[in-house]
């Protein structure tokens, strides 16, 4: 009796037929109905053009290895900030780096870079001057102003100590981990960050995801258990076996730290999940800022603030941590934005392959209902998610998506199969009725060439009143994606400055009305994968040349309201500027539900 | 399958023997049997074989030592040397089973199956003690392998399965001969008919267990090219083309799925994901008929009750949504997907407890499904059953 395994029969049946069935001479069918993913949909008004070159973006990033990666420490990469640190109102760019586990070779330049806007489309590295030189498993970025000072700080997150970097005014950072207190444990897993003012007392508090307990020392080697093979591969093990890490909230206490208050808030009972992405938003429009995790294999979470500085956990039943049949999913990125402009915040989530994104459609009432097949946002089920937004790229009102892919196994180039380590981008166009379709390929090479992508961040470097978008690359370069519209739509940029609230204005709501159309966005510290978009907020007004009213709903409670503004300008609005009688005659609570 | 370890109690049994000695050296003799038995008791079989081997001097034509020591050397991995001291056992003393028994074994390992086959079938039919018949019944079939009786083998095969339901080396041996007889059945169904479509089928179905989803669709449509009115090949590649995301291809799908119905009209499990097609694209009406004719094919399809559950629940009907998702939690009430759905529809309708209640049970059934894994994960990693 032969002593082969069953698979290697079955590899010797399949070679023997596939040899035997050649010599059968019948035609090939071809398939004449066959259509391309795109071949429906119209010009969709812009172009995404890559400039990285061009900018001077001269950065590399290192994450592990390159052609196989043992841990998977390895396959998280990094993230990325549109970050407008000078305050000069030209959106700078900072990019995480990663490391290698065994260290760097001479003239590997391993370290973050934080790059200058020079306002004509390129980019000076200022990493040094700026003190920003550090090496290590950097994982996420996001940005605001601790102290109300009108500089934006910027706080890290590692694979050991997190980092808080106290903008000084003058370009130059002082490193505040240990004194605020926010530094963390010498070898934990920090992923997702966000600022946020849970409290509303007008200074930014500090949310953190954790990943897994993880030590290389003790870490199971590819191929060990179940959990370290896909596809009949030898891959990397985790994080499904591995102890995940609760997420910790630091409370502002206005001197300079951060009290950690993640038992007393309830965040720390997530302890059995694996943090990644993390959103901030206002999901039920009471006015307080909830909080989304994006679980690695692992239930998503909704933190639902109590109002009283606690938090529950609602997401099972608002239905918004599962797939549409109640499976757990392993969530990476994710954003917000009212993509059907019904006023509630939806909510779309990357995941691993097999695991479409979600698009999570707002119904109100904390309930939310999986519209992913509905919408047609399931472009492609192989794809490993990541960076991702809904943004407006052609000005017309709705919100599209990017998102960005790329595996986390390099062996998958070593195996004969379908799937491949680099994966292409993908551009969702809104129809305006609910539904998306695929657009990657009329939005340009520089979203259907494959990549790695995790890390993405949007905003508009060039101030030209569009979204640009920048990509921070796994083991490679960024890609700066420069958004050229084709259209003679119009927008309106908003630069939101807290005086009663914080100063970065995050959590403030704003409400963009044109004729008989709404749009709702709000200023937000992190979000999509480990990343930071602009703080500024944009809303494409379509053929509008005015816009009707700019509703201000700031964290504090204060509403400023803007009427008949021109369009396709970038204003800076401070709280208190535009007051409206609404202040007077209406409570915090919002009132769309 | 000569470990010690496994062989230890059948060699200590077909060697406790009370040998008639030669008269003259009978203390000697005995002692020798003494140590050697001492030996075998601490699993020490080469000593026990030089025992044996030094009593065998004292008492050349003993039948009863010689079966002894060629049991030692069948247990010591020698069945070359243990076949001629069994042999001569067995001419001296006709009767000894004992030495018949592993004088088909060791001839067995040697593949000397035409004469090991009759004495492995006579003593595997007999009231062998347990741990020996199933050395007998795993070389027996390793022997009818290699024979051109399938049906031997299979019977064989299915009689151990049966004698010893959960023995690692027994599933693993019949795994081995129903994999070799579809080896031989397929090289069969090539050699004898090389142009009928199954030869196509068959290879479209081996190439899409390898995961090359492309080529099985190839070999699966050159089968339709012989065959169009072949049942389940739409079916097949209906089914590739929608777990293809990649290519969004659910359209390609949709029309595999009709052109099996036209040709395997009972078919249940393509009216449901032709339902499940319309019901993505929001053709409510139509997913419903296909859903309702799949039930009607197949009444306790649980996906196609769950689909028109969803349905409701997408009209906002939580009413008529639970009672399909009632019947399909009787039907699989270990399924967490209709609790979920479940769910919903008590959120729809505003029943937070019993919508609660539901979601508790999801995430019992997850927890329930992932610590049986946990636990498959623990035996494999460790060899223990259950996790401390």
């Amino acid at each position: 009796m032969p002593r082969g395994s069953r698979f290697l029969l079955w590899v010797g049946i399949a070679a023997v037929l596939s040899l035997a069935v050649s010599a059968v001479r019948v035609p090939a069918i071809t398939d004449s109905k066959r259509t391309g993913p795109n071949s429906k949909v119209p010009d969709i008004g812009y172009h995404l053009t890559d400039v990285t070159t061009k900018a001077g973006l001269k950065f590399r990033n290192y994450f592990g290895g390159e052609t196989s990666k043992k841990y998977i420490l390895e396959t998280t990469g990094s993230g990325v900030a549109f970050f407008d640190y000078d305050a000069d109102g030209w959106p700078d760019i900072f990019l995480l780096n990663g490391s290698r586990l065994d260290g760097f070779l001479p003239r590997q330049d391993a370290t973050n870079h934080l790059f200058h806007n020079n306002r004509d489309g390129t980019f000076s590295d200022v990493t040094k001057k700026a003190g920003l030189v550090l090496e290590g498993w950097g994982q996420g970025v996001c940005i605001g102003d601790i102290d109300n000072d009108g500089y934006e700080d910027l706080f890290l997150t590692y694979w050991g100590q997190n980092v808080l970097y106290h903008n000084n005014g003058n370009g130059t950072f002082t490193d505040v981990s240990q004194k605020s207190g926010v530094a963390g444990k010498s070898r934990r897993w920090g992923t997702g960050c966000a600022f946020l003012d849970f409290d509303r007392d007008g200074r930014l508090d500090l949310f953190v995801t954790n990943y897994i307990v993880f030590d290389p020392k003790t870490a199971p080697d590819p191929g060990a258990n179940p959990y370290c093979v896909f596809l009949g591969i030898s891959v990397n093990c985790g994080p499904r076996g591995s102890k995940g890490e609760a997420p910790i909230l630091y409370h502002n206490n206005g001197d300079g730290t951060f009290a950690d208050v993640s038992e007393r808030s309830g965040v720390s009972r997530a302890n059995e999940r694996y943090g990644l992405g993390v959103l901030i938003g206002d999901f039920d429009n009471d006015g307080w800022p909830d909080i989304y995790i994006a679980n690695d294999t692992t239930p998503s979470v909704l933190f639902h603030n109590n109002q009283d500085g606690t938090f529950t956990d609602i997401a099972l039943i608002a239905g918004c941590a599962m797939d549409e049949n109640g499976r757990e999913q392993a969530g990476m990125g994710v954003t917000a934005g009212d993509y059907n402009c019904d006023g509630l915040l939806d909510i779309f989530k990357t995941n691993f392959s097999d695991e479409p994104p979600n698009l999570y459609r707002n119904l109100g009432r904390n309930q939310f209902t999986d519209d992913t097949f509905f919408a047609g946002t399931a472009v492609n089920r192989k794809w490993v998610g990541w960076g991702c937004g809904f943004f407006d790229p052609d000005d017309d009102g709705w919100l599209d998506i990017f998102y960005g892919n790329g595996h986390v196994y390099p062996e998958l180039d070593r195996a004969a199969l379908d799937i491949t380590f680099k994966e292409p981008r993908a551009v969702l166009r809104n129809l305006r009725n609910g539904k998306f379709e695929d657009a990657s390929a009329l939005a340009g090479s520089a979203v259907t060439e494959p990549s790695l992508s995790r890390g993405i961040a949007f905003g508009d470097f060039d101030n030209d009143g569009d979204v640009d978008l920048i990509i921070n690359n796994m083991n490679g370069p960024p890609s700066l994606l420069r958004t050229d519209r084709a259209n003679g739509n119009h927008w309106i940029k908003l630069r939101l400055i807290g005086v009663k609230s914080n100063r970065s204005g995050i959590g403030a709501r704003v409400r963009c009305t044109t004729g008989n159309h709404s749009q709702i966005d709000e200023v937000r510290s992190g979000g999509s994968y480990l990343s930071q978009n602009d703080l500024r907020l944009h809303f494409g007004l379509g053929s509008a040349t005015r816009v009707d009213t700019l509703e201000i709903d700031w964290p504090s409670g204060s509403v400023d309201v803007l009427k008949d503004v021109p369009s396709d300008r970038i204003l800076s609005v401070q709280e208190g500027s535009y007051p409206s009688l609404r202040n007077e005659i209406l409570p915090r609570k919002r009132t769309k539900q | 399958m000569r470990i010690w370890s496994r062989l230890a109690a059948v060699v200590v049994l077909a060697c406790d023997l009370h040998p008639g000695f030669a008269q003259g050296n009978k203390d000697e003799i005995d002692a020798h049997i003494q140590k050697a038995r001492e030996a075998i008791a601490h699993h020490d079989l080469k000593t026990a074989n030089d025992e044996y081997a030094d009593a065998l001097k004292l008492d050349p034509g003993n039948a009863e030592i010689s079966a002894a020591r060629g049991i030692t050397l069948y247990a010591l991995g020698r069945p070359a040397e243990s076949i001629s001291l069994l042999k001569s056992a067995l001419a001296a003393d006709p009767t000894s089973g004992e030495a018949e028994t592993f004088l088909g074994l060791s001839l067995a390992d040697l593949t000397q199956c035409k004469e090991a086959f009759p004495i492995l079938k006579k003593k595997f039919t007999t009231q062998l003690e347990p741990k020996l018949r199933r050395l007998v019944g795993l070389s027996l079939l390793g022997c009818s392998s290699t024979t051109s009786d399938t049906d031997e083998a299979i019977d064989v095969g299915r009689q151990l399965k049966h004698l010893y339901p959960d023995d690692p080396d027994v599933l693993y041996h019949v795994a081995e001969l129903y994999s070799a007889l579809s080896k031989d059945t397929v090289n069969h169904l090539f050699t004898r008919h090389p142009d009928s479509f199954r030869v196509h089928e068959l290879a479209g179905e081996a190439l899409e267990a390898q995961n090359s989803t492309a080529q099985a669709v190839i070999e699966y449509r050159k089968a339709l090219q012989l065959s169009p009115n072949a049942p389940h090949l739409h079916y097949r590649i209906g089914i590739i083309l929608l777990e293809d995301k990649k290519n969004n291809q659910d359209d390609q799908a949709l029309d595999e799925f009709k052109q099996e119905i036209k040709v395997n009209s009972g078919d249940a499990a393509s009216e449901y994901q032709i339902g499940d097609i319309l019901r993505t694209k929001n053709e409510w009406e139509n997913a419903s008929e296909h859903f309702t004719r799949a039930l009607e094919l197949d009444p306790v399809f649980v996906e196609a009750h769950l689909g028109l559950a969803k349905i409701d629940l997408s009209r906002h009907k939580g009413a008529s949504a639970i009672q399909h998702l009632q019947t399909a939690i009787q039907l699989a009430p270990d399924d967490p997907r209709p609790h979920y759905s479940l769910m919903l529809a008590y959120r729809e309708l505003g029943n937070v407890q019993q919508a609660e209640r539901e979601m508790a049970t999801v995430q019992d059934l997850n927890a329930k499904k992932q610590s049986e894994f946990n636990q498959s994960l623990h035996a494999l990693l460790t060899g223990e059953r259950k996790q401390p």
